[in-house]
């Protein structure tokens, strides 16, 4: 596991390969042996009363209509809020893009003070080699109260790994 | 009681229609309440709401000043007034309400705010400018502004106190893009033409454009010659006509390249080549506009000057031989303009362009653009690399070239690129790798069209990242009076 001042270095030396862009307060974000990664502008949030009694992924068509009819894609500028509701669930992603090199890999996890309010941020966590983009975030709110979100906070992390052959 | 059951029919069919586009108003005001980007379209649904509520207020009022039918003169001419107050708001308000009718969409929001900066740097009221983007028909960039003007005179010309309200609310202009093309930024360079036209339209103290004050000396000058002497009066206003129309366009081709980088030339020449009037010598539309081969003639030999003050002599030779060798392949295309250029006109365009060149640089301020040369290593490194060409980290450095690792906490991290620099380094590094293509077998070209949509996707997002972290910066004292950092560290730890 790298550490933050190992991922700083790797970060400022463009022969590793490795790029977060753009880390808006380097001193915050890079931890110990992290860098936190905040909401990016887009989510997909889903409406609590669809009419849908099911997502059959076996009836295809249905299941895409369904979930269209489900799903609605916002986009919101940074520092505006968010309101997460008890029970709700939203597809948002980073606002960091990652590139990271074959000889590392990452995995992605919710910020534990989040987890504490009753937000669960799961993601397809484990980041592979060569790969590049932003990471997307599947947030549930689970808790009994509405969680404000707000877009350019830090939300989640990523660890870094060096890949050995 | 039959005259007053028609005066009642009159009136309430205009009230009727009022009512109908308050409520058009009303639904794309509660449409768009969460866009809080489109500030131009809020502002122009502000702008309007008060010119239909005015107008439905002057009908009432009419309508309880309204002559007894014993003077049927005065009540009849009441009844025409009351009617053409409600065709002409219905008409004004209809046609604006046109422009809002489709906003800009998700994939052309990244550069949406970098284009309303410059278009404040440019027009007459500094930061008192904003900008409706609405995608278009094909193929067609195209400004429109007193959007306002023309509603507050309307409003003026009836005496109404709404009119000053209007006059001072900021300027208003509609942007149209090919709609087809919303996602391609690169091509959207073009906008930086149309924006010209605001700094174009400066006026002086005397009321005269900016245009006019640059074209005119070179006019008098071409009038006191032999050509124009043995013209009518009437012929003379001909050519000048339109060598203003022509002088109007080439000089926003300048000052667009100025203001968006050199590759704007290959934009202009890309857009154009497209059309089946760019080998043709002559074609309708070069009565308003000059020639598309003459225009990137010029902006071709403008572009001799340009690049060295963008310091094409220093350092990366490499990169600069691939961007040289994209504007020396685009030139070798351009057919042949001189003879397609009527003397007379070209004449007075010539001296308009020296005048204006002269001025460009005190025309456009700090809207020019100047970075390339400090980008253009930085950009196309990162896009070889895979990388998002977003931010400059600065401290970057290699560790084959003495270490790494110079960052120290409490330090400065990175700053964003400029957009134009990832714009215009993308578009020329993307011509300089990818030239083959024409000669690839037809099965190619579907996947060589998948493959330049991506790398225009990569630069989009690179501009979206980068305008991100341009804001965070210019808003960081705005996010603390949020509380956003503490909130975080306080409450979340």
């Amino acid at each position: 596991m790298l550490s933050g001042d190992a991922i700083a270095r790797a970060l400022t030396d463009h022969t590793t390969g490795l790029a977060i862009t753009p880390l808006l307060d380097a001193d915050q974000q890079i931890g110990a042996t992290s860098v936190d990664l905040r909401l990016g502008p887009d989510l997909i949030l889903t409406s609590r009363a669809t009419g849908a009694t099911s997502f059959d992924p076996a009836d295809a068509e249905e299941f895409l209509a369904r979930r269209e009819a489900a799903q609605q894609y916002i986009r919101r500028p940074l520092g505006s809020s968010i309101y997460l509701h008890p029970g709700e669930f939203a597809i948002a992603r980073t606002l960091e893009f990652l590139t990271v090199p074959s000889t590392m890999s990452g995995e992605a996890l919710g910020r534990s003070s989040w987890g504490r309010l009753g937000l669960i941020i799961a993601t397809a966590t484990l980041v592979e080699p060569g790969f590049r983009g932003t990471i997307t975030l599947e947030l549930t709110n689970v808790a009994t109260v509405p969680i404000v979100l707000y877009v350019g906070m830090r939300i989640a992390q990523i660890v870094l790994f060096r890949v050995e052959a | 009681m039959e005259g007053a059951d028609a005066v009642e029919a009159v009136v309430d069919r205009c009230l009727s229609r009022l009512f109908a586009l308050e409520e058009d108003i009303g639904g794309y005001r509660r449409e768009f309440s969460e866009r809080e980007d489109l500030l131009g379209t809020h502002l122009l649904l502000r702008a309007l709401h008060l010119a239909v509520a005015d107008a439905q207020r002057t009908l009432i009022e009419e309508l309880r000043a309204l002559p007894p039918p014993s003077e049927s003169r005065r009540r009849d001419l009441t009844l025409r007034l009351i009617q053409r107050i409600a065709s002409t708001v219905e008409r004004m308000v209809g046609q604006r309400l046109d422009f809002i009718a489709q906003p800009h969409g998700r994939e052309f929001d990244p550069i949406a705010d970098a284009y309303t900066r410059l278009a404040r740097t440019l027009a007459d009221e500094t930061d008192e400018t904003e900008v409706i983007f609405r995608p278009s028909e094909p193929s067609r960039y195209a400004l429109s502004s007193s959007l306002l003007d023309a509603l507050a005179e309307s409003l003026r010309g009836r005496g109404s106190r709404v009119a000053n309200e209007l006059k001072s609310m900021p300027t208003l202009v509609v942007l149209r893009y090919p709609a087809a093309d919303e996602a391609n930024v690169m091509q959207h360079l073009l906008v930086g033409h149309e924006l010209a036209h605001l700094a174009l339209r400066r006026r002086d103290g005397d009321g005269r454009t900016l245009s006019a004050r640059l074209l005119e000396p070179s006019y008098d000058s071409w009038k006191r010659g032999e050509a124009a002497e043995n013209m009518s009066e009437e012929d003379r206003g001909h050519v000048f006509d339109r060598a203003y129309n022509w002088f109007l366009e080439l000089a926003c081709d300048h000052l667009g390249m100025l203001m968006v980088g050199p590759a704007f030339f290959v934009a202009l020449g890309e857009h154009s080549a497209l059309r089946p009037s760019f080998h043709a010598p002559s074609s309708d539309e070069y009565k308003t506009h000059p020639h598309t081969a003459w225009r990137l003639g010029l902006l071709g030999q403008a572009l001799e000057e340009l690049l060295p003050t963008l310091g094409e002599d220093e350092g990366d030779g490499d990169r600069w031989s691939s961007v040289r060798s994209v504007i020396e392949a685009s030139r070798a295309s351009i057919p042949a303009w001189e003879d397609r250029v009527p003397d007379n006109e070209r004449k007075i365009v010539e001296g308009g362009m020296d005048a204006l060149r002269s001025q460009a640089h005190s025309i456009l301020g700090t809207a020019r653009y100047t970075n390339l040369a400090r980008d253009l290593g930085l950009v196309w490194d990162k896009l070889d690399s895979g990388m998002v060409p977003a931010e400059r980290v600065c401290d970057r450095t290699s560790s084959t070239e003495g270490g790494s690792g110079h960052w120290q906490r409490g330090t400065r991290w990175s700053d964003p690129v400029d957009w134009r620099s990832i714009i215009n380094v993308g578009y020329f590094r993307w011509l300089s790798t990818n030239r083959t293509w024409p000669e690839a077998r037809l099965e190619d070209w579907r996947a060589a069209d998948n493959e330049r949509r991506k790398y225009v996707a990569l630069l989009r997002g690179s501009v979206e990242l980068s305008e991100f972290q341009r804001e965070a910066h210019e808003l960081a004292e705005q996010l603390l009076s949020l509380d956003l950092r503490s909130r975080e560290s306080n409450a979340l730890g």
